[in-house]
């Protein structure tokens, strides 16, 4: 439970800089719920650490994990104060210029850290995995999984984005040949996992089961317990461990692991919704029939190489984040673990201090010219 | 895996490449990418012997080298695109040589630092000519090749 919570928590967050980076231009609320989901699994994941505190070695992985959450809420916080109904228009128009920059730094944070503790997990805990591939089918799974939980959530919030559903039915395909990839390598795998997150998406191509909010529902749902299988399956090697051991206090941590993460990311919802009282940013009020991708208003211009306003305001924090990194390295002698979580976060400080860093020197100047 | 079979693959590729860059619409770039992935697990399948852990991840770097090539024929945010399907590939190669590594097998880290240098030399590319082009296919299909 803790691996998929964990697998949980960096999936939309890596779902949603990954639209960005790529351009892909969704709603807000769709990008929202995808951060929100993020952390709201995280803090379930932490409460499982808790809980199994005993049985849980903290190690560098935990710690670039919550870097990674770190990042993702600064990320969320950017998001939330870009918006326009903030009082002060000008740090809403600083902040909307680092969403792009933070999304390039944070995309390959996620890769390094899924990689890394892949790596680990396959050296220290179960050779079975050792191997290339595996940290590679992570992410993917990774990825599979923010897709699904995109659409389940926006299902709550009655709204359907076709443009990931579409994404979602694409890549069940992918995660059906990675599958059939791992039973050539490694003799076998979780057949019922299988079944769950690569068969049953396929009913997405049936209108009936894809326009109608139930037969969303069983899909997304079906994704979702085949990843906890497939996490199941990972720790354990046998597929039918997670039913064989099942007692009724494992299955109440199950439910109480999804009451929390519902609880709390509603709780989070309903406080937006308070504070921010702007109709683009409450999410899902209305029933959309768009297939969320939004019309492309900005103007095509060419950028030399590296003079694109992306890159102005990247260069000097990441360049300040390789260097920490590279310390970092040197005199902890981690190098795989936490120097590239560690440069990433001291870049995103950096980038996020841009904004204010501009208001004031921007302040100044007025004021001296008065 | 045999250097001839190696160069089989390598043409492979540009011949996906090829026929992803004749393809519109995300539904049917996502369905060529599709058989891309299956056309080069196959081929490792048969091609390679299994035993070997250096083609775990074979197929994928197939994927990799097809999007570096198609890259060269997107017309808007080519550079954009060129150096991300770069990192793409320089992640898996660098997740297949530390894995590698881990199991005391002798890791290709040649290969990734050539791929790292034509992914920065690409950051720096102003006008991507038609010449520069092709000599950018011919370094990656070197790399292929060679490291």
């Amino acid at each position: 439970m803790f691996v998929f919570w964990l697998g949980l928590s960096l999936a939309g967050v890596l779902l949603s800089a990954f639209l960005l980076v790529m351009k892909v231009k969704i709603y807000r609320r769709t990008s929202l719920l995808l951060e929100l989901s993020s952390l709201c699994s995280l803090v379930v994941s932490g409460a499982y650490a808790l809980l199994f505190s005993s049985s849980i070695e903290v190690q560098g992985g935990v710690f670039s994990i919550g870097i990674v959450g770190f990042i993702s809420l600064l990320f969320f916080v950017t998001h939330l104060v870009a918006a326009d109904s903030a009082e002060d228009l000008a740090l809403c128009k600083e902040l909307a210029k680092i969403r792009r920059p933070l999304a390039w730094i944070i995309l390959p944070t996620i890769f390094w850290v899924v990689s890394a503790f892949g790596l680990e997990y396959a050296k220290n805990e179960n050779l079975f995995w050792q191997g290339a591939f595996f940290p590679l089918y992570l992410v993917a799974c990774v990825f599979y999984l923010g897709l699904a939980i995109s659409i389940a959530l926006l299902s709550f919030e009655n709204y359907y984005n076709r443009l990931i559903a579409r994404f979602l039915m694409l890549c069940s395909w992918f995660m059906a040949l990675l599958f059939l990839w791992t039973i050539l390598l490694k003799g076998h795998a979780s057949m019922m996992s299988f079944v769950l997150s690569c068969a049953v998406p396929q009913l997405l191509f049936f209108e009936v089961v894809r326009e109608n909010l139930w037969g969303r529902l069983f899909v997304v749902l079906c994704i979702l317990f085949g990843g906890l299988l497939k996490c199941n399956f990972w720790v354990n090697l046998d597929d039918f461990h997670f039913f064989t051991n099942m007692t009724f206090a494992s299955a109440s941590l199950v439910l109480a692991g999804g009451i929390l993460f519902v609880v709390l990311f509603l709780g989070v919802r309903f406080l937006l919704s308070r504070f921010f009282e702007n109709d683009e940013i409450l999410m899902g009020e209305e029933s959309g029939n768009s297939d969320g991708e939004v019309p492309d208003g900005e103007e095509k211009k060419y950028y030399p190489s590296f003079s694109a306003p992306e890159f102005k305001v990247v260069r000097l924090p990441v360049l300040c984040g390789v260097l920490a990194a590279v310390a970092y390295g040197y005199f902890t002698s981690d190098w795989v673990n936490l120097a590239g979580p560690f440069g990433a976060y001291v870049s995103c400080l950096l980038v996020c201090m841009q904004p204010f860093m501009h208001l004031v020197f921007s302040k100044r100047r007025k004021e001296d010219r008065k | 895996m045999s250097l001839f079979a190696n160069a089989v693959a390598c043409l492979l590729c540009l011949l996906f490449a090829f026929n992803l860059c004749r393809v519109r619409g995300i539904f049917h770039i996502a369905l060529m990418i599709f058989i891309v992935v299956m056309t080069s697990g196959v081929y490792t399948l048969f091609a390679g012997n299994f035993s070997n852990p250096a083609l775990e991840y074979y197929p994928i770097r197939m994927v990799a080298l097809t999007f570096c090539v198609f890259t060269t024929e997107l017309r808007e945010n080519r550079r954009r695109f060129m150096v991300l399907a770069q990192a793409f590939w320089l992640w898996i190669e660098l997740v297949g040589a530390v894995s590698l590594y881990q199991m005391d097998l002798e890791a290709p880290w040649l290969r990734l630092a050539a791929i790292a240098e034509i992914g920065l030399g690409c950051c720096f590319m102003v006008h991507i000519s038609k010449e520069i082009e092709f000599g950018l296919i011919v370094l990656w299909m070197a790399v292929w090749m060679f490291f």
